[in-house]
């Protein structure tokens, strides 16, 4: 009989990136936005912190961008959390057409990291 | 130096020159004669005076160089010598103004020729040929004005693959264009080559070519055209050639520039008359007449921003007292928008129809289960509101999948934003909305835009919002659903102050009459 024992030590890092757009979300921007997410997503990247407290403006091509980040990283496994703007337009469409039921929204980006 | 000059003048001044021999034969002189520069005889007088026996000779001079001799034979003296070397500054003179002449007529002809090229150039190269046609007749006319076995262009842009033609064409020509646009990707300062025989990059080359002349020009910002002429007939390219290249090179450039331009045109006509015809089709699927309906006003119009948009709304009355209206606003602009956009109210409509019974928040389901793998695919959405009003009972039943603004107004204000009760349709495979009522009393109001009348901007950016929108409904409510419709277009018109709208704008208006308004 012996007292040898193995050991197995597994560590698992799951990659949360944080992506935050600084300037207005819109029909210009958009698209690069959504290029940049798709690389990410392209390079591994399965959970996604959007974060929109420093997005003054928004419209329906921005949302769209964002639930695409959304419908990819759900299709990979993985997830995206919200972290709730500071702009009250930005907000109050997020409330208004529901994408806050879309999204699961957090205060912080820590909120949003630690979440997953 | 043309030597040949003095003989010429010889041939051409026969009878002065015999005169003049005869006036020194006359004054006691044996012969007079004349050599060319290698000594050779090349006109005596008399013509039988066969003995050479030059007493004196004085050089003819053209420019500074010795191109012949005037030989004297007899008994000479110093006043014939000086009257011998004044008759050889004559001779010179002579020759001069011969080769100032020929020099003249030489430009002449050159510039005749560089004359004929632009005039085969203005007639060959026509703007409603194509671009193809146009590089052809260049290279065909290049190689004829320049005496050159081969000529060749490439259109280079930064958007498009080059076109390359080659006249006539050569099966080495595939090799050739690409290693020519290397060399000069490589060497962008350069803008004409001119490589003779056993030039080492045309030794390296190992095709078929003894000289070569290419240019490079810039047809238009992001557009280049290398024009080259190869194998010059009969020897090497000297400066002639090089100035009647850049003589069609020039407008070579601007007619092509002009062709380019053309088709450009005729390329944004066609596209222009496609979407005006998408225009009319889109216009067309809206409802060309708003229902009469006793007891409630309807209202709505759409302005797209481009020639098409995403935006639309329809209206349909069926059994059961009724009336399905619906606004949807599809995320995007233009054709992509338009086109699920028509794909969104077919669907809608089909399945709207059927219904007898007010079930919005089914409608929603269906349609975002027919459509959901389409939107996901194109990674687009769709706000829909969906509203079925019950005429004989003035009840609102609605469901609406994430649009904004809905504003609902009762008789006594102010009006209020209606949230949505799902995320929009496409955005998840299930469909959350539900179904909300509404008991519509007389002068109730029901206002729906489409999101490109909250986001209105003027010059400085500001955007129209939500709260001017709702001010301006209680502002207009008890106005007749058409005046408050102009009302609010015109709001909107005002407050952009000339700035240019950037989303389609659409409005849709329900408003239940007072008892003493009568239905018009």
């Amino acid at each position: 009989m012996t007292n040898q024992m193995n050991i197995a030590i597994h560590e698992n890092v799951v990659r949360i990136v944080t992506v935050a757009p600084e300037g207005r979300l819109d029909a210009f921007s958009a698209p690069k936005f959504r290029e940049k997410v798709l690389s990410l997503i392209a390079d591994g990247v399965k959970y996604i912190v959007l974060d929109l407290s420093q997005t003054p403006f928004m419209d329906s091509a921005g949302m769209a961008a964002l639930v695409s980040a959304l419908k990819q990283c759900r299709q990979l496994g993985g997830d995206v959390r919200m972290v709730w703007p500071q702009a009250d337009p930005v907000k109050r469409i997020l409330s208004l057409t529901k994408f806050d039921r879309v999204f699961e929204m957090k205060n912080t980006v820590e909120e949003a990291v630690s979440s997953f | 130096m043309d030597y040949s000059l003095l003989t010429a003048v010889v041939d051409l001044h026969d009878t002065v020159l015999s005169e003049l021999a005869a006036a020194w034969i006359d004054a006691g002189a044996q012969a007079l004669y004349l050599t060319d520069h290698a000594g050779a005889i090349i006109g005596q007088w008399p013509s039988r005076h066969m003995a050479v026996c030059s007493a004196a000779s004085v050089a003819i001079q053209l420019n500074g160089e010795c191109i012949g001799h005037l030989h004297l034979c007899g008994e000479m003296t110093s006043a014939l010598l000086a009257r011998l070397a004044s008759d050889a500054r004559w001779l010179s003179e002579i020759v001069r103004m011969e080769y100032d002449l020929e020099k003249m007529t030489a430009d002449l002809i050159d510039q005749q020729d560089q004359l004929m090229a632009l005039h085969q150039l203005a007639q060959t190269t026509r703007v409603d040929n194509d671009i193809q046609q146009n590089l052809t007749d260049l290279a065909r006319i290049a190689s004829q004005l320049l005496k050159t076995e081969d000529a060749f262009m490439v259109l280079q842009t930064d958007r498009e693959a080059p076109l390359p033609v080659m006249y006539p064409l050569r099966a080495w020509w595939k090799e050739l264009w690409p290693v020519l646009l290397n060399e000069m990707e490589r060497t962008p300062e350069k803008k004409q080559w001119l490589l003779h025989q056993h030039d080492p990059f045309l030794t390296k080359l190992g095709l078929p070519i003894r000289n070569l002349l290419v240019k490079k020009l810039v047809v238009r910002p992001g557009i280049w055209l290398i024009l080259g002429v190869a194998n010059k007939i009969g020897g090497d390219f000297h400066a002639p050639d090089l100035k009647l290249f850049s003589t069609i090179a020039e407008p070579a450039g601007a007619n092509l520039e002009n062709a380019i331009l053309h088709r450009e045109i005729l390329d944004q006509t066609r596209i222009q008359t496609e979407m005006e015809l998408a225009k009319q089709v889109q216009m067309r699927l809206l409802p060309q007449h708003t229902p009469q309906l006793l007891g409630i006003e309807l209202a709505a119009q759409s302005c797209p921003a481009f020639q098409v948009g995403g935006d639309s709304y329809d209206f349909i009355v069926s059994q059961g007292d009724l009336l399905t209206f619906t606004l949807s606003d599809v995320s995007g602009k233009g054709m992509p928008a338009a086109l699920l956009m028509t794909m969104l109210r077919t669907v809608l409509r089909g399945k709207a129809v059927e219904m007898t019974t007010a079930a919005p928040e089914e409608l929603l389901r269906i349609t975002n289960e027919s459509l959901y793998d389409d939107f996901s695919e194109v990674n687009m959405f769709a706000t829909v509101f969906i509203g079925q009003y019950d005429y004989a009972r003035h009840l609102l039943y609605y469901a609406n999948d994430g649009h904004a603004p809905v504003i609902y107004r009762s008789v006594a204000g102010p009006a209020v934003l209606l949230p949505a009760d799902a995320p929009p349709l496409g955005v998840l495979p299930i469909n959350l909305a539900e179904r909300q009522v509404l008991a519509f009393q007389p002068g109730d109001l029901l206002v729906i835009t489409s999101d490109g009348f909250n986001e209105a901007e003027r010059k400085d950016e500001e955007m129209f919002g939500y709260e001017r929108l709702l001010q301006l409904v209680d502002q207009f409510a008890t106005l007749p659903a058409t005046e408050l419709m102009k009302n609010m277009f015109a709001a909107i018109q005002d407050f952009s102050g000339g700035h240019p709208q950037s989303d389609d704008q659409t409005l849709l208006i329900l408003r239940r009459m007072q008892f003493n308004e009568s239905s018009s």
